[in-house]
């Protein structure tokens, strides 16, 4: 969302290490604290990336920086994270405001009322902002719920933070559905912040390129009261014709601008780019504007070596463009990501499925629900949050309620038919899954569904190489046949499947683990069986790129495939060397495999 | 002789040990897919993924013998792991010692008229507690694959078997020189030895018979000889030469004229007294894991002088270049017998009739390749047990009397960790004791400093001097974690540069309160990784270690990069603490 709100990017911080926890006590929180000989770092970046011998640690971090307003009174500053590398605790001079324990999403802290101000002038003087950061992993009590996690918890301000001043009375938040059929309905969720009486407004709403002039409402908040604005939300429903439909292979995009009058003065303006576009279910397809389509696809970490999971946005946008240029047309993620993957998504024809980020959540045969309250609490936080934020992005199409967690326990299933009726209400436009990785035993496992997604690995754990491919054939038989009588009549999905190798390591196409070039033939050898469930209308594979384990993944010896701490299951390494037999393989696929209609 | 580096090897990964049943050892095979390679790297280079790789890769070469009816030695200047040796298809040999070199006699499987296939399986797994370090865990990381050089040497019939040049500081030169003879029948020859520039060279004719073994002493002397030390590292050339039926075997090497001499508490190189101020250091420089650029080592070992160090520690032995490099540059080395964290449960040595062999293996073999190096100063016989322990304490009577009896003229030691000391005999094997200890720094609490680290490092120099008070003492290991490019106040905070220097001056002084110090070896002189699963999971609040998968205790960082506040206080401190300064304060 663009507001016309001045923003003061945070991009400059002072850093220290605080693992033995000393830092609150010793007062490096406080305005006055001399931080002169910390060390100066840039948010968007990873601690990690600071020095080899940064990399894995897990522990607590201080970053400091500087902030003055200019003298424009009646304004709020919404201090923003995009996101924070970890559970963190923010401080603006030296006074605890807030903070977030969930690493994955944006958040924001009204810090009006703690801004230094001159005692007796009023004016604005320079105020201390301190974040105090802590990747830990936090245990399965929290997400991801797992008792241990995959993938590595880069740590320190690993997003973008600004400070946002805002009009008083404002537009906080703008949801826009937009349809195939050219509806669209726009949102407004207005603040008013008169103590007195009711704040009497008006919202105008102009779509650029499609409305000639503003369409406009009346908007009366509430009185605000010393806890917060008075809130209201105003509704646009209107549709367009001449609508240009967004689609991966057409991404046409469109900017709605919401304005907020007060006798005629401007007080708020907001933008959001959105796309029309509808994804539906019909019987065992998957529509997008009415046309069948086929789910092309790779699962993403977003870590991009050597910068972490903070790579420059011009290498994101290079590598979705590599992505499309093999016929890819969706990314999953295990949990969700910087809003910039999603801008350059919508901008360049790319769907994403997003997931709630419970991963390997494995309750006891014993457990009842109220034993998980907390996790399940954070999971639907996190579920509401991920659409408060990225509601409007056209790309994301498919929301799934989580991942390998454990099959078939009354407490999982309760839990994510609980999500999915969540989702369902928030009327989201997208379709619903969840990414099931062991055989089915019931239709009510996955009822919650309108894609029936699996994970499976043809015989890639295993370390008999004279399996293949028999058992690949033999095993795959069996796991359709099942889902196919339990799910006779919805989509079915591949939400992982991949060959573990190593870059720049040969041996022959017909034998030699962990090398390249049988990578290839395995996975010709492995789509060719998937394919052949008549219901398959997705292949995601695991997973775009190689990634690094977090730390104590691999403790000695693995199951997991190779022995070293990377899960090398890219079609490309790390810092994106191409596999070039897998990405060959790939795309001999994906040039198959299209709609029944076409 | 001559001499065939085996540098451009094929490559794969065989995790599955799949190649050894499919024929990947064969000289048919087809290895032509396979990546390409070099020798004296280390498969964790090659590519991200396989950072932290341990398990299986093969490695496959071709070569043509050049002349026939000559011995065919096959030598590793060490090897990344385990390692079995093919020649085409037929096992050969191979080591299980990571450490060391290794020679395998392939005469006998060579193709004499075409190209042979040399194939080799490398397996760089941690092996367990009952063989070498013996800990449980290891913290240095295994680095795996052709780690370091190889090549094939065409030797006569009549072969040098080893060479032992002891050059004393008083210009004496005892030559012992092993002689095998591989005809069967007796030959006889000229065996000549020869110091460039000095006059003790010797010659004597020798007769050695079918299939057997001799050996031949030379004791010669110049005492006109320069003597070798870290400030003059004067080095001469030496060679023994061996000719027979009209063919020469020649070895050459660099000798150094030294002695060391303990009198007391006092330790004297050239009978003058000497220090041995230094920093532990393992081989492993990013991005080139074990196996950085000759220059590199030598650009590394020259900063340590600059520091004003004068001794290198190891825990194990390292390639012979920087021994090499050592020897020119003038600085020393204390090499140690890979026994680390060993914690057997039986109660005596007996119970472990193979890991002892192991050690005293590892022992013999580091003499057999290193006894030449001037460098070599100091040889340890392991680090951090429970030398109570009865098994413990008699491998290292073992180890120390086997050093003994090979005339090693090094100073034998070993490294204690923080048991307690409780008799004058437990430690009697040792000419030095050497003690590692972290005072206060494996501490997460910021308070506890300065407090606790004076009373603590008194405490333990009080409990040595209390048992062996007649002997010299040496810091093998003290150190503190900090992070390259963190600041902070030196007097606040934790792991940040400006901390380390005001540890480092902090708890130098407090040793250097022991009138017996002999030396401050700085653990480590730069950062490094940590095998993975050292730090398993959360490893913080057990207040062992950073909470991160490397040991940050360097002055410099793995890739080099100085931390100079923690460098400028190390100087500061090397400098001063010197004999000189010493007894010039008494």
């Amino acid at each position: 969302m663009n507001t016309n709100a001045k923003r003061h990017e945070l991009s400059t911080w002072k850093f220290s290490l605080d693992q033995s926890g000393y830092g609150l006590a010793g007062g490096w929180a406080a305005s006055r604290y001399d931080d002169s000989s910390w060390t100066e770092v840039n948010s968007y970046t990873s601690w990690e990336t600071y020095e080899y011998a940064m990399r894995d640690y897990e522990g607590k971090g201080w970053f400091r920086t500087k902030f003055t307003p200019e003298q424009i009174a009646q304004r709020r500053f919404i201090l923003h994270f995009e996101g924070v590398g970890g559970v963190a605790q923010v401080f603006v001079n030296g006074k605890y405001v807030g903070g977030t324990d969930n690493r994955y999403l944006p958040f924001e802290l009204d810090i009006t009322d703690y801004i230094r101000k001159q005692r007796f002038t009023g004016n604005f003087v320079e105020s201390s902002i301190a974040v105090c950061v802590d990747n830990s992993f936090r245990g399965k009590q929290h997400l991801t719920g797992g008792g241990r996690i995959e993938w590595v918890l880069y740590g320190g301000l690993t997003h973008r933070v600004w400070v946002e001043e805002r009009p008083v009375s404002n537009i906080s938040h703008v949801r826009v559905d937009a349809a195939a059929d050219g509806s669209l309905k726009v949102t407004a969720t207005v603040e008013g912040r008169n103590s007195v009486a009711p704040f009497v407004g008006e919202v105008r709403m102009e779509v650029e390129g499609l409305t000639s002039e503003p369409v406009c409402l009346p908007v009366e908040c509430p009185v605000s009261t010393p806890a917060g604005p008075g809130v209201k939300k105003v509704t646009f429903e209107t549709s367009f014709e001449n609508a240009k439909l967004w689609s991966p292979e057409e991404p046409n995009l469109y900017q709605v601008k919401l304005s907020l009058f007060k006798d005629d003065e401007l007080r708020s303006e907001v933008t959001e780019r959105f796309g029309f576009r509808t994804i539906e279910t019909r019987g065992t397809h998957i529509l997008l504007n009415g046309k069948e389509i086929v789910i092309k696809g790779a699962n993403r970490y977003d870590e991009y070596a050597p910068y972490g999971i903070c790579p420059p946005v011009e290498l994101i946008r290079q590598e979705f463009q590599q992505m499309k240029d093999l016929g890819i047309n969706l990314i999953r993620t295990h949990y969700p990501q910087d809003a910039i993957h999603y801008e350059l998504a919508d901008e360049m024809g790319l769907m994403y499925m997003i997931e709630v980020p419970l991963n390997w959540w494995s309750p006891k045969d014993t457990d009842y629900f109220d034993d998980h309250l907390q996790l399940i609490t954070e999971a639907v936080d996190c579920l509401d949050r991920t659409f408060y934020w990225h509601c409007n992005h056209p790309c994301w199409t498919f929301w799934s309620v989580g991942n390998e967690c454990k099959h078939n326990h009354p407490v999982c299933i309760q839990a994510f038919h609980m999500l999915a009726a969540r989702m369902r209400r928030l009327d989201c436009g997208r379709l619903i899954t969840y990414a099931a990785h062991k055989p089915f035993l019931n239709s009510q496992e996955m009822d919650f569904c309108d894609v029936i997604s699996m994970n499976y690995y043809s015989g890639i754990l295993s370390e008999n190489e004279t399996q293949f491919p028999e058992q690949m054939t033999k095993v795959l038989e069996e796991k359709f046949k099942t889902a196919l009588r339990l799910y006779p009549d919805k989509p079915h999905m591949m939400t992982e499947f991949g060959y573990v190798c190593v870059q720049g390591v040969h041996n022959s196409e017909k034998e030699g683990r962990y090398a390249e070039d049988f990578g290839g033939t395995f996975l010709r050898a492995d789509c060719k069986e998937l394919l052949k469930n008549p219901n398959m209308r997705g292949l995601v594979i695991w997973c775009w790129a190689d990634y690094r384990h977090r730390r104590g993944f691999v403790p000695s010896k693995t199951n997991m495939g190779i022995q070293a701490t990377y899960g090398p299951w890219g079609l490309v390494s790390m810092d994106r060397k191409p596999k070039q037999p897998l990405l060959d393989a790939m795309k001999e696929v994906f040039d198959g495999f299209n709609p029944d209609s076409e | 002789m001559t001499h065939t580096e085996l540098k451009n090897w094929k490559f794969t990964l065989d995790q599955t040990l799949y190649g050894e049943g499919a024929g990947w050892a064969g000289s048919d095979y087809d290895d032509s897919c396979w990546s390409d390679v070099e020798s004296y790297t280390c498969w964790e280079t090659y590519e991200s993924a396989l950072e932290d790789y341990e398990a299986s890769g093969w490695f496959r070469t071709r070569y043509v013998p050049q002349k026939k009816d000559s011995r065919q030695i096959l030598r590793f200047n060490g090897v990344g792991g385990v390692a079995k040796v093919f020649i085409n298809g037929n096992y050969v040999g191979g080591t299980e010692n990571r450490y060391l070199p290794f020679t395998i006699d392939i005469t006998d499987y060579v193709n004499w008229e075409s190209e042979n296939v040399i194939a080799v399986l490398v397996d760089n797994s941690f092996r367990g507690p009952e063989h070498l370090p013996g800990g449980p865990i290891v913290e240095w990381v295994l680095y795996g694959g052709l780690t370091h050089r190889v090549w094939v040497e065409e030797r006569p019939q009549l072969m040098l078997e080893h060479v032992y040049a002891a050059a004393s500081a008083d210009g004496s030169l005892k030559t012992t020189v092993k002689v095998k003879n591989y005809r069967e029948k007796a030959v006889a020859g000229t065996l000549e030895i020869a110091v460039a520039g000095l006059s003790c060279g010797a010659a004597r004719e020798v007769t050695v018979g079918a299939g057997e073994t001799a050996e031949f002493v030379f004791e010669t002397a110049d005492p006109s000889a320069r003597l070798w030390s870290p400030e003059d590292p004067n080095l001469y050339d030496f060679s023994a030469t061996l000719t027979a039926d009209g063919e020469t075997d020649t070895y050459t090497c660099r000798i150094g004229f030294r002695t060391f001499t303990i009198e007391g508490t006092h330790i004297f190189l050239n009978g003058k007294e000497i220090y041995f101020n230094g920093a532990n250091r393992y081989d492993e420089y990013a991005p080139y894991g074990i196996c950085p650029p000759p220059e590199k080592i030598r650009e590394d070992l020259l900063l340590m002088k600059s520091m004003g160090m004068n001794l290198v520690r190891t825990h194990y032995p390292q390639d012979p270049l920087h021994y090499e490099i050592a020897d020119e540059i003038g600085i020393m080395y204390m090499i140690e017998v890979p026994v680390n964290w060993w914690a057997p449960k039986e109660q005596t040595l007996d119970a472990y009739p193979e890991f002892r062999e192991e050690a005293v293996d590892a022992m013999r073999e580091t003499f057999r390749f290193f006894c030449n190096h001037a460098c070599w100063a100091i040889w340890s016989t392991g680090n951090e047990m429970n030398h109570h322990h009865p098994a413990i304490n008699g491998l290292f009577r073992v180890l120390a009397q086997g050093m003994r009896e090979l005339d090693c003229r090094r100073i034998i030691t070993y490294a204690l960790n923080n048991s307690a000391i409780l008799s004058p005999t437990e430690l009697d094997f040792c000419d030095v004791i050497s003690i590692n200890n972290y005072a206060g720094s494996l501490s997460e609490n910021v308070d506890d400093f300065p407090v606790m680290v004076d009373p603590s490092i008194d405490a333990r120099m009080n409990e040595v001097l209390a048992q062996y008070p007649n002997v010299p003492h040496l810091m093998t290991e003290f150190g503190i974690c900090t992070i390259y490019g963190v600041h902070g106040d030196p007097f606040e905070g934790r792991y940040h540069e400006e901390f380390g220097a005001t540890y480092m001056e902090r708890a130098c002084r407090a040793y250097m309160r022991n009138p017996n110090l002999r030396g401050l070896v700085i653990w480590s002189w730069a950062d490094y990784r940590h095998r993975r699963g050292f730090t398993p999971d959360n490893n913080g609040s057990s207040g062992m270690h950073f909470n991160a998968t490397y040991g940050p205790y360097g002055i410099v960082t793995m890739d080099r990069k100085i931390k100079k506040p923690m460098a400028e206080a190390i100087t500061r401190l090397y400098n001063e603490f010197t004999p000189a300064n010493r007894e010039g304060k008494k």
